[in-house]
């Protein structure tokens, strides 16, 4: 297994003395959808923001493509465009009242030539839906629109992994599916996406792989399957076991399901259990 | 008889109309003649560059202060969009000069105020095109300075902290419209008395919803004062603003 | 609130290079300035308001409640310059006494007034031309193109895009405040403005934070440089306006003789 971003006893705390991340080792598997769950407060943000350089460690090390990362201005520049973040409020991302400006933003920091970054535009704008967006301001915008303006302005710098903070929150339904598509696309292709979620039953049925961070600390990682079963993890991290498996595992127990190849992730394989 | 009954209609209409214009005091697109226009735009212009050189050295040492800077004029235009109640009941826009040069020196606020003049007049019509050259110099310009320079003293002077901030606010205030009045009587000069009998008719028409502006900004700013010393003296201290042991908040004079 | 920034957006002129417009706009206005005579002021107006509705599709009763906007300013200015004070006999058109002085209106001072008035709606004519086929940003790219420093242009990037998340918060708090009758009194409503503008102000402090976070992931490094739409010159505008304005100008000329 390639193991795209590696961190090793990662410390970090704020100024006013909380402590975000306390020897947070983790490895991240290229190539996979990785969901990194916890309450608010856990250190997921802060974890992300190390991930792409905005943060540095005040101890630990963070190995990208298992080169240990020195902060020159050069790797910076680098992992900014390899790991892109979107953050989870777009008003925080999104400066300019230009949808086709923002967009533009990262590559032409990149020092991409005109013709190249106009292509990419329209590309990412196709790929996230925002195309009709272009002549819009900003602020017309629903919250839906801008969060996906905002996903289009990091994807715009062809990142190898691909971040997103709580990239459905607040989102109605349809939204919600339409990002979770639009990062399986991303996937598809090869991207390493991770994303942070509050809601369970979206990740146990997305992930490959999930962390579950409280209080800076890993405590539990693994496979949605094997991880949501654990009922430890689950009551001291506050998590709430995704319907699908708790109905699968009661219907078990009642024998009302039969024991497939694979444990059901979505209503529709789970259905299909049902005897 | 026909002179007295155009004269009520007058009257009527100035004292309907004037507590509608209390959206401060800068003068409307294409009011000034292009002289003065022309004029004023040339004397604001280098204190603006001055202004502009100033803060482009600050903004290349610190990156962050860019992005400061920029939400600051954001929040100033959001500040003088919204009209506050006036003393004397009716209500009005501030300029915020008095808040912004105290906060950010008066370099950065003579830019920023003529980036929120240009706002002022494309998103609302408030102001003009033409006529910024002269609204930056009253607002950004003297109205800044004054406000700054008013702080400054009256600190210097041992003043407490809440009068100083009441004085230099509704200083700037008045000052601003001081000069507006100075600038219309320039451009239109009475036929006996010259530009002093004209800057004495600017004033008076202008002074019965400017002078209550002034004070209404003057309390509005120490109370917004009194609010950010105690509630983000943090922020406050990393924009520099107060020296050791100057921070606001230990009288209350709101 | 931001009443032109809810039709700038849709209006039909807007697909074409912004420069055209500005810079139309921008010599209507200057020959409204020099040119001192109230039927090329009446043309001007008239030509605007054509241009505005029947080629940008804005609604003659948008024009109609903006020209009210500088009403009040332009009233009040306009009649203290026709009214002369004196207490010699200027050659009033009409006056009255009131403590041994004249005030009344006199031929020349109705004349600048008139020219004053006529001016000045020419011109918010001609600035209603741009801002309401302009959209602010494209207004922001013809200043870069014109020169201005890129530390302005920034300043103008971010403001206004800061302005609307700023104007949502402030009007909820202020709508919050009212239904609480925060607003009530003169004292009450000085108190909750200041709490208003303090938790704006910490809002905008916090954001400046959030962005810088946001564009260094995106490659910050100083600057904040974009690229814009590619906009096309249209044959057919530049054409129109060309010929406007000289029909501006030679009307100017004609009429002086």
């Amino acid at each position: 297994m390639n193991y795209i971003l590696k961190t090793e006893k990662l410390n970090f705390s704020y100024m006013d003395g909380t402590k975000a991340l306390k020897e947070l080792s983790m490895k991240i598997p290229e190539g996979k959808k990785i969901a990194v769950i916890g309450n608010n407060g856990s250190g997921k943000t802060t974890l992300f923001l190390h991930f792409n350089g905005i943060h540095r460690p005040q101890s630990g090390n963070i190995f990208y493509r298992d080169k240990k990362m020195s902060y020159s201005s050069g790797e910076i520049k680098n992992i900014r465009k390899n790991v892109g973040i979107v953050f989870q409020d777009p008003d925080n991302q999104l400066f300019s009242g230009s949808v086709y400006q923002d967009i533009s933003y990262g590559p032409v920091n990149l020092g991409w030539d005109e013709k190249e970054i106009r292509k990419k535009i329209e590309e990412v704008m196709n790929q996230t839906g925002t195309f009709d967006l272009k002549d819009k301001p900003t602020h017309f915008l629903s919250y839906g629109q801008k969060k996906r303006v905002a996903i289009a302005g990091v994807l715009a710098m062809n990142p190898e992994v691909m971040i997103l903070d709580e990239p459905t929150a607040g989102l109605d339904p349809v939204f919600t599916s339409q990002i979770m598509e639009l990062l399986n696309d991303l996937n598809k292709k090869g991207t390493t996406v991770i994303i942070s979620s509050h809601n369970m039953d979206e990740v146990f049925s997305w992930a490959d792989y999930v962390f579950v961070l409280s209080q800076g600390e890993i405590i539990s990682e693994g496979k949605p399957e094997e991880l949501f079963r654990d009922a430890e993890v689950l009551k001291k991290a506050n998590l709430k076991k995704p319907w699908v498996l708790d109905m699968y595992d009661y219907l078990l127990n009642k024998g009302l399901a039969t024991v497939g190849d694979n444990i059901p992730r979505t209503r529709e394989e789970l259905l299909n259990l049902i005897k | 008889m026909f002179n007295k009954k155009l004269y009520s209609i007058w009257a009527l209409l100035i004292l309907f109309l004037v507590p509608e214009s209390a959206f401060a005091m800068h003068i409307m697109e294409g009011f000034l003649p292009y002289k003065w226009a022309a004029f004023w735009a040339l004397i604001s212009l280098p204190v603006v560059v001055y202004g502009v050189v100033s803060i482009s050295k600050k903004m290349k040492e610190n990156p962050e202060l860019k992005l400061l800077l920029g939400v600051a004029g954001a929040f100033a235009f959001v500040l003088s969009a919204l009209k506050i109640p006036s003393v004397t009941g009716s209500s009005s826009h501030p300029t915020g000069v008095g808040l912004g040069a105290i906060l950010f020196g008066p370099a950065a606020m003579s830019v920023l105020g003529m980036i929120v003049l240009l706002f002022q007049a494309i998103l609302l019509a408030h102001g003009g095109i033409t006529t910024l050259g002269a609204n930056v110099f009253s607002m950004a310009i003297v109205g800044t300075f004054v406000a700054y320079g008013t702080y400054k003293f009256a600190k210097k002077a041992g003043i407490s902290n809440g009068i100083a901030v009441f004085l230099a606010a509704a200083f700037g205030n008045l000052m601003t419209y001081v000069t507006t009045s100075f600038q219309l009587a320039l451009a239109f000069p009475a036929e006996v008395g010259g530009v002093m009998a004209s800057a004495v008719k600017f004033l008076t028409i202008f002074a019965v919803t400017q002078i209550p502006l002034a004070i209404s900004e003057g309390l509005l700013t120490v109370v917004i004062f009194n609010f950010l010393s105690k509630y983000s003296s943090q922020e406050l201290i990393t924009l520099n603003i107060f020296k050791k042991g100057e921070v606001l908040g230990d009288d209350n004079h709101a | 609130m931001l009443y032109i920034e809810q039709f700038v957006y849709s209006n039909k002129l807007r697909h074409t290079h912004p420069l055209e417009r500005v810079i139309f706009a921008l010599v209507t206005m200057i020959m409204a300035l020099i040119i001192k005579d109230w039927q090329v002021h009446l043309l001007i107006i008239f030509s605007m308001v054509i241009l505005l509705v029947y080629k940008a599709k804005i609604k003659a009763s948008v024009i109609l409640k903006l020209m009210l906007i500088p009403l009040g300013f332009l009233i009040i200015g306009v009649l203290t310059i026709a009214f002369q004070i004196s207490s010699a006999d200027l050659n009033y058109l009409f006056y009255f006494n009131i403590f041994n002085l004249n005030i009344g209106i006199t031929v020349s001072s109705l004349q600048t007034a008139f020219n004053t008035l006529t001016v000045s709606l020419s011109a918010v004519s001609c600035l209603y031309f741009m801002t309401l086929t302009t959209p602010m940003v494209e207004i922001i790219y013809v200043l870069q193109k014109l020169k201005v420093p890129d530390s302005i242009i920034e300043l103008m990037t971010l403001i206004y895009r800061f302005i609307f998340v700023f104007i949502n918060t402030a009007f909820n708090i202020y709508y919050a405040q009212q239904a609480r009758y925060g607003h009530s009194t003169f004292k009450k409503s000085l108190n909750s403005f200041a709490i208003l503008f303090g938790n704006l102000w910490g809002k905008a402090f916090f954001k400046s934070k959030n962005l810088l976070q946001s564009l260094e992931s995106r490659g910050f490094e100083g600057n904040i440089k974009v690229l814009n739409p590619e906009y096309s010159f249209s044959k057919n505008n530049i054409i129109s306006f060309v010929l406007l304005d000289l029909l501006i100008f030679f009307t100017a000329l004609f009429l002086s003789r």
